[in-house]
């Protein structure tokens, strides 16, 4: 008999000593290593043996030569556990719908505002938010399909790679600011985060984001109370991502949008948003 | 506007990199990203090493160092280091996911538990004292030890260790009674264990610990992680 079939019974303490050997080197099935531990649980005989083989194993674990990861796995390390503690919750709305501005003063104090005419309230959530969730739930999906896609651009792989590590890294800053984004209308689509730590530079990431139309190019924009400053434009490569560091940090800002404006960018924002997303802290 | 001074680092990780093992597990424990994030850098490689040796697969090996990161990161708070060093703990549940992937490609193979039970008996968290111990241990100590064994011993814990069967698979493999499997298999770590424990003592005996067979010197347990 077994100890598959024996895990139906009770093991003795004989059959137990035994088996220490292939338990402590993980050689046993899960129900037979559970019949084990049920045995030790409830025996009142000692069994030194565990600890005796066992002690050789870290011994055996020195027999294997050490070899360097992939520079992108930490990545995916990091955004696997920031995915499983945080809780779920509704996306962002992005929906605006701003007036065209006649004039470049009009422009400048433009305040835009959602479809039921109110003006965006500052959500301030802790870090441990929906926002970090639906964020490392996305890093996880894409950041696998990327690293198919890049197989043979090793060098882009890097560099974005340890890119998307630091946003990765400033958005688990407890004090940071973080932004699910969502595009809209012609970045339907796309999605990404922009995450800015307490000290330091921020990061918007944004995948699957169609190219900016010829002689145009995407930018990116803080909104304080509805008006927008520039936070840096953003080129997008072929592989559909797009990557924007050493973005100022602005603590009083709210939304972090996307519009597309003539090649060079410009002071104000001409178009509606294509990508939005709240800020939470 | 303010410019911010580019640092990839955010300037978080003054410091974390004097931090012991120990400590950095308290801070996983803790949620702390950095902290998982130096453990990372300390143990990728001999993590993706061990992983590659035993699933024989980048991808998954990669898929096995990912699987651990996140076992560490949910199960730091029941660590102890009255049970294990910081390195077995970290390598034992590295091994194991290793050991579980690899069961998985195979058709005929039970599906192993991934998170396994989170009680720990009492007989399995005995001390440990690797730090002490692998200070005196080399990679050509232990490989002398496994090669003093005889063969049948030898070649049932490498099945075992670094090839990842059951002992059910390598009693097929090997054309061995079921029996005969666990016998090799604890009797050949015993003898490692002597072995060991001699070249041990012949170098530097640490005070105070005794690493002959049957004294609670060298120690350890495959459920370190649980």
């Amino acid at each position: 008999m077994t100890e598959r079939e024996m895990s139906q019974h009770a093991l003795t303490c004989e059959a137990v000593t035994e088996l220490a050997g292939v338990y402590v080197l993980h050689a046993l099935a899960a129900d037979e290593a559970e019949a084990v531990r049920a045995h030790l649980d409830g025996c009142v005989r000692p069994h030194p043996e565990f600890a005796e083989v066992g002690g050789v194993v870290p011994a055996l674990a020195l027999l294997f030569e050490p070899v360097d990861a992939p520079v992108d796995l930490k990545s995916r390390v990091m955004a696997a556990v920031a995915a499983p503690a945080r809780s779920a919750s509704a996306p962002t709305h992005v929906a605006f719908a701003p007036a065209p501005a006649r004039t470049q003063a009009e422009a400048d104090a433009r305040v835009w505002e959602p479809p039921t005419g109110g003006r965006p309230q500052p959500r301030r959530m802790s870090a441990l938010s929906w926002g970090m969730a639906a964020m490392a739930v996305m890093l996880i999906a894409v950041l696998g399909a990327w690293n198919v896609v890049l197989q043979s651009r090793a060098g882009e792989v890097e560099q974005r790679t340890q890119m998307i590590a630091q946003a990765i890294a400033a958005s688990t800053d407890p004090d940071a600011e973080v932004a699910v984004l969502r595009g809209t209308g012609p970045a339907q689509g796309a999605s990404g985060f922009a995450a800015f730590p307490a000290e330091g530079e921020g990061y918007i990431v944004l995948v699957d984001l169609p190219p900016a139309p010829a002689g145009q190019t995407y930018q990116a924009w803080y909104l304080v109370d509805g008006r927008a400053s520039s936070a840096g434009l953003l080129t997008v490569g072929s592989d559909g991502y797009a990557v924007l560091s050493g973005v100022d940090a602005r603590q009083d800002a709210q939304q972090i949008v996307l519009t597309i404006e003539p090649a060079g960018g410009v002071e104000a924002p001409s178009a509606a948003p294509v990508v939005a997303g709240e800020l939470s802290a | 506007m303010r410019r911010t001074t580019p640092d990839p680092s955010g300037g978080r990780t003054n410091g974390i990199s004097e931090k012991s093992d120990e400590m950095l597990i308290e801070g996983v424990a803790a949620g702390e990203h950095d902290a998982l994030s130096a453990l990372y850098d300390r143990y990728q490689g001999l993590m993706y090493g061990m992983a590659t040796k035993i699933t024989r697969d980048g991808s998954l090996a990669q898929d096995v160092v990912q699987d651990a990161f996140v076992g560490i990161w949910k199960n730091a708070a029941r660590y102890s280091s009255e049970r294990a060093s910081a390195r077995t703990w970290i390598l034992s549940i590295t091994h194991h996911r290793a050991v579980d992937i690899v069961r998985r490609r195979r058709p005929t193979s039970e599906l192993p538990e991934v998170e396994g039970p989170a009680r720990t008996p009492d007989q399995l968290v005995l001390g440990d004292i690797w730090p002490e111990v692998a200070e005196r241990l080399d990679a050509t100590t232990v490989r002398g030890a496994l090669e003093s064994l005889p063969a049948a011993q030898r070649q049932a814990i490498e099945l075992a260790y670094f090839g990842g069967l059951t002992q059910q698979e390598i009693a097929s493999r090997t054309e061995t009674p079921l029996g005969t499997v666990k016998s090799r298999v604890r009797l050949g770590l015993l003898q490692m264990r002597r072995a060991l424990s001699g070249g041990l003592a012949e170098i530097d005996r640490p005070s105070g610990i005794d690493l002959r067979p049957g004294s609670p010197g060298l120690s350890g347990t495959s459920e370190l992680e649980r």
